[in-house]
């Protein structure tokens, strides 16, 4: 089944499945059985449904994954963030289905919601980049938007024959234009803490505790 | 002492109770405040935010302070104090501070504080006023019909005083010649009322614009527009809110405590929060909780956040799938239903039960098992102490912020029920009381779930659910082995048999022994006769919530009626008086008979009545809360055709408002299809309303077996026999 689906490589990948609710599972699944390390799923709009996640990642292949589920923009917003502390090298998979979903609700100023989704595409760019990790995301509304910052698009669709990924090789048209502060590694491993590569190794699963808040 | 907290000009005036009127004082020095807090506690954005607003003519001054920002804060967390100088200014202060710091830093950088306090409570909170009256309230209730309401016609108006003698109606007066303002004029000023009680808040601008002064001094004030919004997965409908001096405005279209329980009720919890009546009366129930809770977080030194950033903590899919199973159930053996035609499968129907309950069983978890924010999954301890979860409980602070919120209410309600044990005869008071209480109560739970809840937080919601599911495997496993068996089991509740094989323990010992072990009272709830589980709807994954059953005679003298029903029309808000009526006689029928047939025979008898046309239409209202504005509708539904209907009449109704009609030709879209209840229409769809009987008629034989074919055949049948008879 693995060669039905094409590689997730290191980068943004934005799926679109508009037409085929199953492909994020599908594909999650297929990469999972493929690797080992840590894979982290961080959910809008209850995506993470362990029944279905686990119909697509049999056996084992799921033990690996940890899932946090955002209920506001903020909260969204609040958890990007945190990933760089989380994620290190061996992290195999990131997946954020929905993403621009939270912020288009109305609790959120518009203004503020722009930014928030510009920095959550940037952060998510950035540390892809930095860990040289596959993130995969799905946009709910705004698809352009995210198709837009993403490295790379796959477009699923369902046929008679099954599930359908087309990736066309690209990532060169990489847009960046509204975002206000060009990014930098440097610049968000000051802002966000660093990647620890070492203790996130060693204890992938402790309690988040630096979120300010409630 | 205070009956209500007005301002004027940004500077809040309290009004207190005074011999036999009310007299204001104007607090002039008071400065309300908001708060700032830098991510990672970093300072030089306080600083940077302090330079900021030192131009700001809005901004009475700025001071570095230290509090907590969290109730899990070890902490305190440097914070910058921005007191401004007039009430009511807080929300555009922190608009204007995000503004700024979007230009200028990631969002995020800064977390806002007190921000959207109602200005009384705030008041309160800041200055310790106490809003509780300190003699009893004097209320005038002011009603118009809608309809009158929408043609400004204030003839109908009716008045109604706790201190009114034998007053002539308003109607009455006019007719001698009075007019509406000297009339409400003189009930106001023979009266002098502290509270207003209107049915709807337009009434004030209605009687403003006619020059009639509601208030202690001339003039009201509109404090906000009316609006639609999402609260709580639910729309709802702000009504503009007005505010006059000295008098103390509940709008009874806009007040859930006071529909659900009476002003004894909200006294109450204007007690228990520490917030004015006016601003407490509009307060959903999440915000009668977050009053509450906030006013416990400022004993604590933590302040009340804007938004809410905490996150749920990363969990694997073991975990994420037992966090997410909901309350406990435990299926009857009616799952097997449906599959045999025309056959009855008395399954689901079950004689001899007891039911017994936890009593308040959400907030005594809460309060017993130490659930709280800033409890579970602590830093400091590696402890298993959620059942399958394995997440910790802190114990290492006394009174954690939940038990601390709920506990008094837990007590205040078991006193109060032990006083109307003790007392004789009507006891409306307490009844109000226990009433608001237990809707608080009943909220607990899922509001910590509700991503807007302040102080809510998943976990603690995964937390209780787990508690409670451990509870009634607990309890279960006690029923059995003192010899009952246990038929069906949901949330809190277990309905009990004895088992014909063996003896039983006597189920309130029983009962006894599982309080004890438990810390939780487990209440002998009642004793049935029979009871009829309906199967699940085939479509729907939801637990089975849908059951009716007789009384036993050791049961009777706390019901007046013989049946208890849950979750079947008669029950439901939407159902007609005519539908209700008619499940009801379906009822007594299958109490009766216990066999579908008969049941189908006075169904029939129902329907004939109905297609002859001889049911009155005012027993054919449906009553429906509006969820959007007719034109964001999709498809032409009945609601929608009301609300067109009604903006035609001129009585615009919005979403979260309701709107009573009759289907008067179903085909048919737009207002056509339906006639306001109070237009008194004539006629009817009778085809959408033998519909709705139907659906009642299923709901009874579900039990038995029968479905909506098996009911259509019969009657199919019935109709040719009788039919064949006449010819």
């Amino acid at each position: 089944m693995g060669a039905q689906f094409p590689t997730l490589d290191a980068g943004v990948t934005f799926l679109d499945d508009r037409d085929a609710p199953a492909a994020l599972y599908r594909l999650v699944g297929d990469h999972l059985a493929g690797t080992e390390g840590p894979a982290y799923w961080l959910d809008a709009r209850n995506a993470a449904v362990p029944g279905v996640i686990r119909r697509h990642a049999v056996g084992r292949t799921a033990a690996t994954l940890r899932v946090a589920r955002a209920f506001t923009g903020y909260q969204h917003y609040e958890l990007v963030r945190g990933l760089p502390q989380r994620v290190s090298p061996r992290t195999t998979l990131v997946v954020a289905p929905n993403l621009d979903a939270l912020y288009a609700e109305d609790d959120v100023p518009d203004q503020e919601a722009e930014t928030m989704l510009e920095a959550t595409l940037a952060i998510l760019k950035e540390l892809a980049d930095a860990v040289d990790c596959p993130v995969l995301v799905t946009a709910e509304s705004d698809s352009e938007r995210v198709r837009a910052a993403a490295d790379r698009t796959l477009d699923a669709t369902e046929t008679r024959a099954g599930l359908r990924v087309d990736g066309p090789a690209f990532g060169t048209d990489v847009y960046w234009g509204p975002w206000g502060y060009q990014t930098t590694i440097p610049y968000w491993v000051e802002l966000l803490g660093t990647a620890d590569g070492a203790r996130a190794a060693e204890e992938p699963l402790i309690a988040e505790t630096a979120i300010p808040g409630v | 002492m205070t009956i209500t907290i007005d301002r004027r000009d940004g500077t809040p005036i309290r009004w207190v109770a005074d011999g036999a009127g009310a007299e204001p004082i104007v607090d002039a020095d008071y400065q309300p405040a908001l708060y700032a807090a830098a991510r990672e506690d970093r300072t030089r954005h306080l600083e940077w935010l302090a330079d900021e607003l030192a131009a700001d003519p809005k901004v009475a001054g700025v001071t570095a302070e230290r509090h907590y920002r969290t109730l899990a804060a070890e902490e305190r967390s440097p914070t910058l104090r921005i007191d401004l100088d007039r009430l009511g200014e807080v929300r555009q202060v922190a608009r204007e501070i995000r503004e700024r710091e979007r230009r200028e830093h990631a969002p995020g950088t800064l977390s806002l504080y007190d921000v959207d306090l109602d200005p009384g409570f705030r008041y309160c909170l800041d200055t310790g006023c106490d809003p509780t009256p300190n003699r009893d309230l004097r209320t005038l209730s002011l009603s118009l019909p809608p309809a009158a309401l929408a043609e400004g016609d204030l003839s109908n108006i009716t008045l109604e005083g706790n201190r009114s003698e034998d007053e002539k109606s308003v109607r009455e007066r006019i007719e001698a010649d009075e007019t509406v303002r000297e009339v409400v004029e003189r009930t106001l000023a023979e009266q002098d009322p502290d509270v207003l009680i209107v049915s709807s808040a337009e009434l004030v601008s209605l009687l403003g614009k006619r020059g009639v002064d509601l208030g202690r001094r001339p003039g009201y004030r509109q404090l906000a527009g009316e609006s639609t919004y999402v609260s709580y997965g639910q729309v709802g409908h702000s009504p503009a809110r007005y505010a006059v001096p000295g008098r103390a405005i509940v709008d009874r279209s806009n007040s859930f405590l006071l529909d659900k329980s009476s002003m004894a009720g909200l006294e109450y919890f204007v007690e228990r929060a520490g917030k004015p009546l006016q601003e407490l009366a509009r307060d959903s129930i999440g915000g009668v909780l977050t009053a509450i809770e906030i006013r416990e977080a400022r004993k604590r030194d933590v302040l009340a956040p804007a938004q809410k950033r905490q996150t749920e903590r990363w969990k694997s899919l073991e975990t994420l799938h037992s966090a997410d199973r909901g309350g406990f159930s435990f299926q009857p053996e009616t799952d097997n239903v449906g599959g045999e035609r025309s056959s009855a499968t008395p399954g689901a129907v079950h004689e001899d039960v007891h039911e017994l309950d936890f009593a308040s069983l959400y907030p005594n978890i809460i309060r017993e098992h130490r659930v709280s924010p800033e409890t579970v999954c602590c830093d400091c301890h590696d402890t298993a102490d959620v059942p399958e979860l394995g997440y910790s409980i802190c114990d290492s602070v006394e009174g954690s912020f939940l038990g601390s919120v709920l506990g008094p209410l837990l007590d205040d309600r078991s006193e109060l029920k032990r006083r109307r044990r003790a007392c004789d005869g009507p006891t409306p008071e307490l009844d109000a009381k226990i009433e608001a209480i237990k809707w608080v109560l009943v909220s607990c739970f899922g509001y910590q779930g509700y991503r807007h809840a302040k102080f809510g937080r998943i976990e603690v919601h995964e937390a209780i659910n787990a508690f409670a599911r451990e509870c009634l495997l607990t309890a279960k496993e006690h029923v059995e082995a003192a010899g009952w068996r246990v038929v069906h089991g949901i949330v809190d509740s277990l309905w009990v048999t004895p088992d014909p094989d063996r003896e039983q323990t006597p189920i309130r010992e029983v009962a006894g022994a599982i309080s004890d072990e438990i810390g939780i009272t487990l209440e002998h709830e009642s004793h049935f006769d029979w009871i009829a589980f309906c199967p699940r709807k085939r479509s729907s994954g939801a637990a089975l919530m849908r059951y009716f059953g007789r009384w036993n005679d050791d049961a009777m003298e706390d019901n007046t009626d013989r049946y208890k029903l849950r979750g079947i029309e008669a029950r439901q808000r939407s159902t007609t008086a005519f539908v209700e009526r008619a499940q009801r006689d379906l009822l007594t029928v299958f109490d009766r008979e216990r066999t579908p047939q008969p049941v189908c025979e006075r169904l029939a008898r129902q329907l004939g009545r109905l297609r002859s046309g001889a049911v009155a239409t005012a027993d054919l209202a449906i009553t429906q809360r509006v969820s959007k504005h007719p034109e964001t509708y999709n498809q032409a539904t009945r609601g929608k055709a009301a609300l067109e209907r009604a903006s035609e009449l001129g009585v615009d109704r919005s979403p979260g408002q309701s709107v009573r009609y009759v289907i008067v030709d179903d085909d048919r879209s737009g207002p056509e299809r339906v006639r306001l209840a109070f237009e008194g229409p004539e006629t009817y769809d009778a085809d959408f309303y033998a519909d709705r009987l139907l659906r009642a008629a299923e709901s009874v034989l579900a039990p038995l077996g029968w479905d909506r074919e098996d009911i259509r055949q019969w009657l199919d049948g019935t109709r040719n026999t009788t039919l064949s008879s006449f010819e």
